[in-house]
């Protein structure tokens, strides 16, 4: 049915378009290019690659690139409201360290000889991820109120929250016999739980954290789309006041939605612990500049109010195939930054072209 | 008569566009020099 309404929709606009006159036409045609020229760009890059390294389209390749976005996916969802709002999250990549870290610390495997807290018994996995998505979302929340009561721009608070999480998991890595080692020897349930597979693909396991980052997304489309407070959200992120005068409580908007951001890095704290096996200060360093590109490059707007589900999944698929295609053709790391950073100039040049247009 | 959607903000759009255009002519360049 949907699917049908799609289909009759974009005949419609086809059919428009073949009555313009050529003038429009023209210019119709330069603005898709214009707003799309990061997609078309990116798109044959990647053909460029997968031609020139056919190893790229490996099962495996394959598999790295799913399983590394799906990692990514949670904490993109997370900072993807927070833009929404027209703000941002920078203490994103310090929450999943943090998270990451308890995580690890509570489910190293008993009579492993470094272990952080000795006497600690084997701790059911479930009430480490309660105890996780728990201490996100108190991050979260910190940061909407503070963002949301004192109205501060979330940029600031953020700044100010990410040391405060900094300094908080410096002190913890320092508890027990740990002395600020890096925590591994993790419990086999915990790296079972996330690691583990039951499906593969051409040889090659789909790790199980793919899965519930599928699931977390289709929670989050639900609550996007189809909840009062998916509503709020985009309504506050456009115009809070006009919000405000509509009867949106904005005040608690913002702060559940930093706190439903906050769960989602403690979510991504919990895969990544396990993932990465080695736990230590640097865990989630500058993961939340990953996700705010690739939010911007699927399309959530800065000028707030603008951002779909399916455009952070592109963002985020889009932008590691790319990373990984570019290691692929051995390019320098250091020069991986650059292109990075290039990546999200445009992706930002576009967003405020398309802003300005629309005005 | 059309709508000229360049109309009063001719100029920020205009550096935009040229501000894409340079900025994807580098990152070209520089993927480009990859392969």
């Amino acid at each position: 049915m949907e699917k049908k309404r799609k289909n009759t929709r974009f005949r419609r606009g086809f059919a428009e378009y073949k009555a313009l006159e050529p003038d429009e036409k023209r210019r119709r045609r330069k603005e898709f290019l214009i707003n799309n020229a990061l997609y078309i760009f990116l798109t044959a890059v990647i053909i460029a690659i997968a031609v020139s390294r056919p190893r790229f389209l490996s099962a495996g390749s394959l598999i790295n690139i799913l399983s590394l976005s799906a990692a990514n996916l949670p904490i993109a969802l997370g900072i993807a409201g927070a833009i929404i709002l027209t703000g941002t999250d920078l203490s994103a990549g310090r929450a999943v360290g943090l998270t990451a870290c308890v995580a690890a610390s509570l489910l190293q495997a008993t009579g492993y000889a470094n272990k952080m807290f000795q006497d600690l018994p084997t701790v059911p996995v479930f009430a480490v991820i309660l105890l996780i998505v728990a201490i996100g979302a108190v991050i979260g929340a910190v940061n909407g109120f503070c963002t949301a009561k004192f109205n501060l721009h979330p940029f600031i608070v953020t700044l100010a929250t990410q040391l405060i999480i900094y300094g908080t998991l410096l002190m913890y890595l320092t508890l027990g016999t740990n002395n600020g080692q890096s925590i591994s020897g993790l419990d086999e349930s915990y790296t079972s739980f996330i690691n583990g597979s039951f499906i593969s693909f051409g040889g090659t396991a789909i790790p199980n954290f793919v899965w519930y980052a599928l699931v977390i997304t289709i929670i989050m489309w639900f609550v996007w789309n189809k909840t009062a407070f998916g509503k709020n959200m985009f309504a506050v992120g456009s115009n809070p006041e006009a919000a405000h005068v509509s009867g949106v409580n904005v005040t608690r908007t913002i702060i559940l939605v930093f706190t439903l951001a906050g769960a989602l890095y403690g979510v991504t704290g919990f895969i990544e612990g396990a993932r990465i096996g080695s736990n230590s200060a640097a865990t989630g360093l500058n993961y939340e500049l990953d996700a705010i590109a690739a939010c911007v490059i699927g399309g959530v707007s800065f000028v707030g109010g603008i951002g779909k589900i399916r455009g952070v999944i592109m963002g985020v698929v889009l932008l590691r195939i790319i990373f990984v295609g570019l290691t692929f053709l051995s390019v320098n790391q250091n020069l991986q930054y650059i292109i990075k950073g290039l990546i999200i100039l445009i992706a930002c040049a576009i967003d405020m072209r398309k802003y300005l247009v629309r005005k | 008569m059309k709508r000229n959607i360049y109309e009063n903000i001719s100029i920020p759009i205009r550096i935009l566009d040229i501000t894409i255009g340079v900025l994807l002519a580098i990152l070209a360049f520089i993927i480009g020099t990859a392969f």
